[in-house]
């Protein structure tokens, strides 16, 4: 039973990391992001690091996602997108 | 064009075979790794009594690697001098100041105090639970920036608290080289006396983390202001 | 399959797809989410590690690594998104292709 929600909780990791790095809109990757690492925080609990489910939810997602998030913004709509 | 197309594409799938490779090496490594029962857990729990706190990341982070945590929040202040010296304005005139959003504002007046009360909260329980100086001023720091986006205006005072940023590395500092001078090595801390150090480091770290990542997002503007501000 | 093999292959994964978007693509914003996405799988390794040799609590020195580690990642972060931003408003570009640029203040 704690295997399922481990496993369920690798591949919601695995699948917002995977769509964030490979989605061709940026807007979108950066807010994908900011959800990784809520993801992330999800899996620091089930690894009993209670401390770093903390540091990544606020400082991992909230200021770092909001760090490129705020960079893609200010970038404007006038960049090309580029693989 | 399309051949240079053509090219990355194939640029692309031999560094995907070549990651795929590596990826599939380390997942044997960690299959390999997976029964031993090694680590510092043990070694841990037998100094967790001179290390002056009960929760034992805490004891970790600032007292048995102390010099690891000090040279974080150097990296971290190194970082916002660099921000500070790309963005070319010592004074914050540049970063441009949303409009005030009622709603926003309302909510801001509440999840505020409730923000620097967890966070207060968080550093007071580091020494025996889960919590802890980064996470505390990081929470604090969450909340002035939400504050930011409601229409607070502060940044003039900001500028000049801006020291303040520095005060974690100095307080390792002065800890450290106070050990130093009585004859001890760098940053080893009394042994009865480990606690109230160790409070009053992390008080130092909290309020300069929360002061260093408020600037850190702030201010990372390029010269002549923000272009479109949302 | 035991919670260290599940969270360290997911590590290792989530390390060598970023390592793929880091290499192959161009746009600096995408390489520094390449850089975190990374980042965040040699984490959950380490942090996989700590509660396999938990002994009543979980490893607390890859506790503390990874803690550090989160908070130098918002530094470089911080720091490599106001560099972009810079480049940005100096060239209008944000990649590092080589620019025909007139009186270029290169060395």
């Amino acid at each position: 039973m704690t295997l399922a929600i481990d496993l369920a909780i690798v591949v919601l990791v695995l699948a917002v990391a995977v769509a964030a790095l490979y989605l061709p809109d940026l807007f979108r990757s950066a807010v994908l992001f900011l959800v990784f690492g809520l993801m992330m925080a999800l899996a620091w609990v089930r690894l009993d690091a209670v401390d770093i489910a903390l540091a990544e939810a606020a400082i991992g997602a909230g200021l770092i996602g909001s760090l490129i998030l705020k960079t893609v913004i200010q970038l404007g709509s006038s960049e090309q997108e580029d693989e | 064009m399309n051949s240079a197309g053509r090219l990355s594409r194939i640029w692309a799938g031999v560094v995907g075979l070549a990651c795929a490779a590596l990826g599939l090496v380390l997942v044997i490594q960690i299959a390999n790794l997976a029964d031993r029962e090694a680590g510092l857990a043990m070694t841990v729990a037998a100094s967790m009594e001179e290390s002056g706190v009960t929760h034992p990341p805490t004891a970790v982070l600032l007292n048995f690697r102390s010099y690891d945590t000090w040279l974080e929040i150097v990296v971290l202040l190194g970082a916002l001098l660099g921000v500070l010296w790309l963005a070319d304005r010592r004074d914050l005139s540049h970063v441009k100041q949303p409009a005030e959003v009622a709603l926003l504002r309302r909510l801001v007046d509440v999840v505020l105090p409730l923000a620097v009360l967890g966070g207060v909260f968080l550093l007071a329980q580091g020494t025996g639970a889960p919590g802890g100086a980064f996470q505390a001023g990081a929470i604090v720091g969450a909340g002035f920036l939400l504050g930011h986006l409601a229409g607070w205006q502060y940044l003039g005072r900001l500028h000049h608290v801006l020291p303040v940023a520095a005060a974690g590395v100095i307080a390792f500092g002065t800890v450290g080289l106070t050990a130093m001078v009585i004859g001890r090595p760098l940053l080893d801390l009394p042994a009865g006396a480990a606690y109230p150090v160790i409070v009053g480091l992390e008080v130092a770290i909290a309020i300069s983390t929360a002061l260093t990542l408020v600037m850190l997002v702030l201010v990372a503007a390029p010269p002549g202001g923000d272009k479109d501000e949302r | 399959m035991t919670p260290f093999l599940l969270y360290g292959s997911a590590g290792v994964l989530l390390f060598v797809v970023g390592l793929h978007r880091l290499v192959t693509v161009r746009h600096l914003v995408r390489k520094v989410i390449a850089a975190n996405v990374m980042a965040g799988g040699v984490f959950l390794l380490l942090i996989a590690t700590a509660a396999r040799d938990a002994v009543e609590t979980p490893d607390p020195v890859p506790h503390a690594m990874v803690l550090t580690g989160i908070v130098v990642a918002v530094g470089i972060t911080a720091f490599a998104t106001a560099l972009i931003r810079r480049l940005h408003a100096e060239t209008n570009s944000t990649t590092l292709e080589e620019q025909a640029v007139d009186g270029a203040d290169d060395p």
